[in-house]
């Protein structure tokens, strides 16, 4: 699991029981959870593409496919736990499928994507450790609790030879540069909630300026519009037919 | 003369380098970025054309651009004027696009590709469209028909295309157009919308959905539109609010006329429809219906216009295959091409081409006679990633031994992914990128859309058929030349044994979206298909894209093990390797290899 923005595990432990309260909830939350492991999948399989050196990429392709497969746990998980059932037309599995790679290793480079990998791969699992928790204790009767074991179990893997690689750097005198990477990481997420906040802000704050700008200026203009032009219904002939091909034309945007 | 052309910021970037005529390499973004439809600047598309041909963006003589920004721009200002006040809630959200990145193209394409402003051009967008049809086709001289939601303000062309007028290169006239907001490709979308599948997206299912029913909203469907003797088109907006609202296509008017919208996402079984099922599908066949009856009357317009003998057809309505046969039988024209990228993303290469051929003059080269445009992958480079990967695989010592291998297990039942030389130009996969199974195995079609696909169950697969064997399992025009099926771009009858043999293939109503495969053009699928035939005596595959639902197709090796892992796939081909699906790996095995890590 190496999502942007996993919750910490103390949030994890206190909402719970409101996230996972009925299995329609938790159908969508294991959903959304096989979506962002096929995810990573993508994105560690461009990772073993993309990288040079044997080790690593077999460390990412190993790490690509236990993604893959956690995907398809959560999905399995989904599917049987959803009340609507496995054959409400198919439209829930189709939902479970979908994929988006973020492109991450192409983005950050070698050093900065191993950080990020390893940073999430801790959240990830303490976020699954308390989820196995939370389901243990409340023995659920879905198995969820020893689904998330497993996966945990399997996420500690990743998290482990992600801090081997840093800290196999760290010793080969890279240290400047990896705590370089995992500062920018840990900015960069932080950096990334308070833009997506700024951005939510931002984009309402323009949409009110411009609904304002379009009360105010545009009732004029429309009026004189709808005088001069109205729709055209029909065939438009000969316009410019010849002139369209030549260089000057070209170069005009409009 | 090298021309870099470029669509981008709508739907479907994409990228497309011509070299003195020749058209060496076009891609699209979403290839790349694996976003599918991505519509950013296709910074990825273009290095990788450049690459292909060996160049760098200084080599580039210009680059084009498949629309002009600023007029499309007053088309969205007029438009909002028009609708005031009730455009107010699209105004804000489209103006804060434009303001924000659409105004700033030429500094973007600039940027983005690292080219200078007086490289830039700017194409028209249905000429584009026309260039990318008739510049890729065998006709020297042809009437060209544009059709889609909008570009600028046309919505639907007509051209002439013929030799350039000092006998030099090309020229491309404009005779007639349409002007927004009376548009088939939006009223397609707003319907596809309305039968609750995604705009731009979802105009497959709608004609997949259309054999399922029967055309019984023709007269509904005359009050949303009027189609003219000279193949005009009207639409009665008040059906619909695509010109004014930001995400609602259609108006309450509309579900006063044809009943409630279907749900996105609810369940929908046309096959053993009830009635709300069975409504959606009559109303998919009234849209079908009208889109055809609507396109002849346009094609018989274009040929009063030119009184040309052929015809190419370009644009997003040009992807719909069904009217494309209907076109070719029953319209006036004798010969009819469409080019495999007729959608947005083909509007890149017809910029490129259009700069070379018509505004610089240089002399048209060879047809289009394949899609195989995209980027390869070395044997040895698979080797390579597949043994650091640690995967098992074989290497067949040559093409032959595979091929045989594969039609053995395809004959067997067995699923297999097939990755094979560049990938496709275009929407459809033409067997580099492919999957593939036995058509005449019965619930195949239902294994490959619920287990591999993860796609609806009524969509149908293509048949691909070996060229010498086409006439026995489906309904051609024998002796017409036939410029649709190698690009699979045309749906046609299945003859009777063939609907006995290939129920996998056959649609509900008997045709199939038929790929035919010549050798000279597609030598490598051409003798896999052969090899099954030699195996089975069916020259028929099911092939269908190598991806899995709503992701862009595969580009490389490990995108394609990506389908593998997460799919039912028995097998997956890279060139000469063969993976195969077995059981995972002890449990003993992996507990030790992450004990290893741990411990160190
Ligand atoms: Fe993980
Ligand atoms: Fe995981
Ligand atoms: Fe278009």
């Amino acid at each position: 699991m190496i999502a942007v923005a996993a919750p910490s595990s103390l949030m994890v432990r206190l909402v719970a029981p409101l996230v996972w309260r009925s299995d329609v909830k938790i159908a969508a939350k294991l959903e959304g959870f096989a979506a962002t492991e096929a995810g990573s999948a993508l994105d560690m399989l461009k990772a073993a593409e993309l990288t040079d050196d044997p080790a690593l990429r077999r460390l990412f392709f190993r790490h690509a496919l236990d993604e893959a497969r956690h995907a398809q746990l959560f999905r399995a998980a989904a599917r049987r736990i959803d009340p609507r059932g496995r054959d409400a037309g198919g439209a829930s599995e189709y939902r479970l499928i979908h994929a988006t790679r973020q492109n991450l290793f192409e983005r950050y480079g070698l050093v900065r994507f191993v950080a990020f990998v390893h940073l999430a791969e801790l959240r990830g699992e303490s976020q699954f450790r308390a989820l196995r928790d939370h389901f243990r204790a409340g023995s659920d009767g879905n198995d969820l609790g020893e689904l998330f074991a497993r996966i945990a179990r399997e996420e500690r893997f990743h998290v482990a030879y992600s801090g081997k690689l840093l800290a196999d750097w760290r010793r080969e005198g890279r240290a400047r540069e990896v705590w370089q990477a995992v500062a920018r990481v840990r900015f960069t997420r932080a950096f990334d909630a308070w833009r997506r906040i700024g951005r939510v802000f931002g984009d309402h704050a323009t949409r009110l300026l411009l609904g304002l700008l379009y009360l105010v200026l545009l009732p004029l203009f429309a009026l004189i519009q709808r005088r001069r032009d109205p729709v055209r219904n029909g065939w438009k002939r000969g316009r410019r037919g010849h002139e369209m091909n030549t260089l000057t034309d070209a170069r005009r945007q409009f | 003369m090298v021309i870099l052309g470029i669509s981008a910021f709508f739907h479907d970037a994409a990228a497309a380098l011509v070299v003195d005529g020749e058209v060496v390499a076009a891609a699209q973004e979403e290839r790349f970025s694996r976003k599918k439809h991505d519509a950013g600047l296709p910074v990825l598309a273009a290095r990788f054309c450049l690459a292909q041909a060996g160049l760098t963006i200084e080599d580039v003589d210009r680059v084009v651009f498949y629309e002009k920004p600023l007029r499309k721009f007053e088309r969205i200002l007029v438009g909002h004027l028009r609708e005031f006040p009730r455009s107010l809630p699209q105004f804000p959200r489209s103006l804060a696009t434009w303001l924000g990145r659409r105004l700033w193209t030429k500094g973007d394409l600039c940027r983005g590709l690292g080219c200078t402003p007086e490289q830039v051009l700017f194409c028209e967008h249905h000429l584009s469209h026309a260039a990318s049809a008739f510049l890729c086709s065998p006709f020297e001289r042809a009437a060209v028909i544009t059709v889609d939601g909008v570009g600028e303000w046309a919505t639907t062309s007509i051209f002439r295309g013929g030799p350039g007028s000092d006998g030099k290169g090309a020229s491309i006239e404009l005779l007639a157009e349409l002007e927004y907001p009376h548009s088939i490709g939006l009223l397609y979308s707003a319907i596809t919308a309305y039968l609750g599948f995604e705009v731009n997206e979802g105009e497959y299912k709608v004609m997949g959905l259309a054999p399922y029913g029967r055309p019984r909203y023709r007269d509904e469907f005359a009050k949303l539109c009027t189609v003219g003797d000279d193949g005009s088109l009207a639409i009665d907006l008040k059906y619909f609010s695509y010109h004014r609202h930001p995400t609602r296509s259609f108006t309450p008017e509309l579900e006063r006329l044809l009943g409630p919208a279907r749900v996105p996402g609810s369940p929908l079984h046309p096959l053993n429809a009830s009635g709300e099922d069975q409504r959606f599908a009559d109303i998919a066949a009234s849209l079908q219906e009208l889109t055809e009856r609507y396109l002849l009357a346009l094609a018989g317009e274009a040929h009063r216009l030119t009184g040309e003998p052929n015809l190419c057809l370009a644009g997003g309505v040009a992807l719909n295959c069904v009217a494309n046969r209907r076109l070719d039988r029953e319209g006036p024209f004798a010969e009819l091409f469409v080019q495999p990228a007729a959608g947005d993303a083909g509007g890149a290469l017809g910029a490129a081409l259009w700069a070379t051929h018509v505004l610089l003059g240089l002399p048209r080269r060879e047809p289009m006679k394949h899609a195989f445009l995209g980027a390869a992958w070395a044997q040895e480079d698979i080797v390579t990633f597949l043994g650091d990967c640690g995967v098992r695989f074989r290497v067949f010592g040559d093409a032959r031994d595979r091929d045989e291998e594969v039609a053995r297990r395809l004959a067997e039942g067995e699923v297999g992914g097939w990755f094979q030389g560049r990938f496709e130009w275009g929407p459809r996969a033409l067997g580099a990128r492919s999957i593939l199974a036995d058509p005449r195995a019965p619930g195949m079609r239902e294994r490959v859309n619920r287990k591999i696909k993860y796609r609806e169950g009524f969509r149908p697969f293509a048949p691909a058929v070996l060229d010498g064997e086409a006439a026995r399992w489906f309904e051609l025009d024998g002796g017409k030349p036939d410029h649709l099926t190698p690009f699979m771009c045309s749906v046609v009858p299945v003859t009777e044994e063939g609907q006995q043999v290939l129920p996998s293939v056959t649609h509900v109503d008997g045709t199939a979206r038929v790929q035919r495969i010549e050798r000279e053009h597609n030598p490598v699928f051409y003798d896999l298909v052969d090899a099954f035939r030699e195996r089975t005596g069916v020259g028929v595959l099911l092939n269908t894209s190598m991806n899995l639902k709503d992701e862009p197709l595969c580009a490389s090796p490990a995108e394609a093990y990506g389908v593998f892992v997460r799919s039912d796939l028995d097998f997956l081909v890279l060139e000469r390797c063969l993976v195969e699906k077995r059981p995972e790996k002890h449990h003993e095995e992996r507990r030790e290899e992450r004990h290893q890590w741990r411990a160190s």
